[in-house]
């Protein structure tokens, strides 16, 4: 029998049962698991598991019982997973105008032809800000807009001044840019390839496709100019550029397999469904871009199927979501800052408008109830104490995902949910984040759990650090 | 039929329950009339001896969909006690984990103070409870992190 806490050396840790396939899937508030036999999770539920026995060593190693070793894993593991939440503000957006070229139908920071940019004194002052940061290692900033290459003079500003400052501060600099690639031309592309920096581009897919979610202003489609530029920045001037399509309920109408194939025609090995949020521009279509869950769902996991049989055919390929779902599921570590409970907003992230707002997220910028203050007055220890609150989003403190399963490796976004609740607490029963990524982890979960090839190929999607240990070493080294 | 803690109405399409909060903690009662706001309306009354949760659905049901809610619901009543008291019960493991992952950190210091307010850096990531230790990658974070 195991004892209670303070009296035995071993305990049985608060856990949550799902059932799957034959067996029963649990789960622990760290993110530990393991899937039992109905027998086995009888002995657990009873408290009659012999210590010595393969069952106590399994529970033990997932942290579901809970013995001096599995204590101080599981620790180890909460303190892993809620790191980020003590380290300074590393990540920052800024946007260097809100003018764009383009009238995409879910533009999330709602751009708009009109002239509205970034002065230069204003990117000074975010600059100021930023680099006031105790940061430890190093710095990353990325430009948004509107469309950046309308102020390309103002981003190879900020792109100079930055790695100077970091220089001086002995900081690893990175630093990226997203852009449409409309208004790309030779000069530019040459001037990116010497700054050694990374664009990232928005591609939504098929022509037909790409054109509905992404017309010029003046309704003409982009994809023929998306591709060209695309393919010559990666293939003439060998820049590592990388795209991401928004998912509507336009696209599932296309399936995930023509979207992989158009991606994998432009050479991404990388595929990452990321639905819209509902935000900005995105708000007025609402109706016509809206998915149901299960349709998403449905869309998501026959894509991942259709990647998993392009490997099995020696074509790398993968989707995002999965593999960060995976990550989460073997590891603490939360490398992406969305696959965070609460998100990365206000603590790893910090965006700036082009007025110099300082907003948690570059995805809540625009919807303005996460404004956290100015460049032009306030420091960023009183940024730090404005997003502090937002730690109570964590799946601990929100009901129902208090008791779920899936709380230790889902992920909801901000954005989203103030998108579509007007407020900050996720309405679980009618998430629509929550309904399809419960259906995502049952699906990823039964998958890894069986000897397949394609168990072998999830397991290798993961994107945390291999010297990070797996969340049920011994189960996982079973089935792969 | 017999009498249960609910009442259907089909012909307003509604089904109603009267919860004595002796019997559920007013929490439990909310907790579960939560789970149905996707499913329709649903309202809360009542006073100290007695709860009314009403639940409307959102589209047209027939008597015996109502009944199937109301049987869901009494369901979800028992599982959002048990899962309450479940959480109770381990509480104290909870507590104590969460103390010994989250404590040692200094968090950094977010308050405005004179003289001028100074960003506290966070204790190094060495400060970890005894036996615990950050696996290498970790110390260089910046590395890793992508949105």
């Amino acid at each position: 029998m195991l004892g209670s806490i303070g009296q035995k050396t071993q305990l049985i840790n608060e856990f949550f049962p799902f059932p799957l396939g034959s067996g029963i899937l649990v789960t622990t508030r760290h993110g530990g698991w393991n899937i039992l036999s109905n027998d086995e999770y009888q002995l657990l539920k009873s408290g009659k598991i012999n210590e010595g026995s393969e069952l106590f060593k399994k529970l033990e190693e997932a942290g579901i019982i809970l013995t001096p070793k599995g204590m101080r894993k599981a620790v180890n593991d909460l303190r892993i997973q809620n790191n980020y939440l003590y380290l300074p503000t590393a990540y920052h957006v800024i946007a260097v105008n809100n003018q764009c070229n383009f009238n995409c139908i879910y533009c999330h920071p709602d751009a708009t032809p009109r002239e509205n940019e970034m002065k230069i004194e204003t990117a000074k002052k975010v600059l100021d800000f930023i680099f006031s940061i105790p940061i430890q290692k190093g710095c990353q900033i990325i430009i948004e807009g509107g469309e950046p290459l309308l102020k390309w003079d103002l981003v190879k500003f900020i792109f100079e001044e930055g790695r100077k400052r970091a220089k001086e501060k002995n900081l690893q600099f990175r630093f990226s840019f997203t852009t449409n690639l409309s208004l790309m031309t030779d000069k530019i592309a040459k001037e990116i390839q010497e700054m050694g920096i990374t664009p990232c581009v928005s591609f939504d897919g098929p022509k037909d496709l790409h054109n509905k979610h992404r017309p010029f202003v003046g309704g003409e489609g982009s994809y023929d100019k998306v591709i060209y530029w695309f393919k010559k920045l990666k293939n003439d001037y060998k820049i590592n550029v990388h795209a991401i399509p928004v998912i509507t309920n336009i696209s599932l109408q296309y399936g995930p397999e023509a979207i992989i194939d158009e991606y994998l025609k432009i050479g991404e090995k990388i595929i990452f469904f990321k639905p819209f949020r509902a935000s900005g521009r995105a708000l007025s279509s609402f109706q016509e871009l809206k998915m149901e869950p299960e349709d998403f769902y449905n869309f998501w996991k026959k894509g991942v199927e259709y990647c998993l049989a392009l490997n099995k055919k020696g074509i790398e390929v993968r989707e995002l979501d999965a593999s960060y779902f995976i990550t989460n599921i073997l590891s603490p570590q939360r490398r992406s800052m969305c696959h965070r409970r609460p998100c990365g907003a206000g603590f790893s992230i910090l965006s700036y408008n082009y007025d110099g707002t300082i907003n948690g997220c570059d995805a809540t910028r625009g919807q303005g109830f996460l404004d956290l203050g100015h460049v032009d007055k306030d420091d960023y220890p009183a940024i730090r104490s404005r997003a502090l609150p937002l730690a109570t989003l964590s799946p601990d403190l929100t009901p129902i995902c208090s008791s779920c399963p899936f709380m230790a490796y889902c992920r909801h976004c901000l954005s989203d949910v103030y998108g579509r609740e007007n407020g900050l607490y996720p309405k679980i029963p009618r998430s629509f984040e929550c309904h399809w990524q419960k259906a995502a982890f049952e699906y990823l979960f039964k998958k890894i759990s069986e000897d397949s090839k394609d168990a072998q190929i999830l397991l290798g999607w993961r994107q945390d650090h291999p010297e990070f240990s797996n969340r049920s070493q011994s189960y996982v080294q079973t089935t792969s | 039929m017999k009498k249960y803690n609910f009442k259907i109405d089909s012909s307003s399409q509604t089904v109603s329950f009267k919860i004595s909060p002796l019997l559920f903690p007013k929490a439990v009662i909310l907790q579960a009339a939560y789970h149905f706001i996707e499913d329709g309306k649903v309202v809360v009354e009542g006073e100290d001896k007695i709860i009314i949760v009403t639940i409307i659905p959102n589209k047209a049901v027939t008597k015996s969909d109502l009944e199937e809610l109301a049987y869901e619901f009494n369901i979800q009543l028992i599982s959002s006690f048990v899962e309450g008291e479940e959480s109770k019960k381990h509480a104290k493991i909870r507590e104590t984990m969460l103390k010994a992952a989250v404590l040692p950190q200094t968090p950094p210091s977010f308050s405005r103070s004179t003289p001028p307010p100074a960003y506290r850096s966070p204790a190094p990531l060495s400060a970890t409870p005894p036996d615990v230790k950050l696996p290498p990658s970790e110390q260089s974070y910046f590395k890793k992190e992508v949105k």
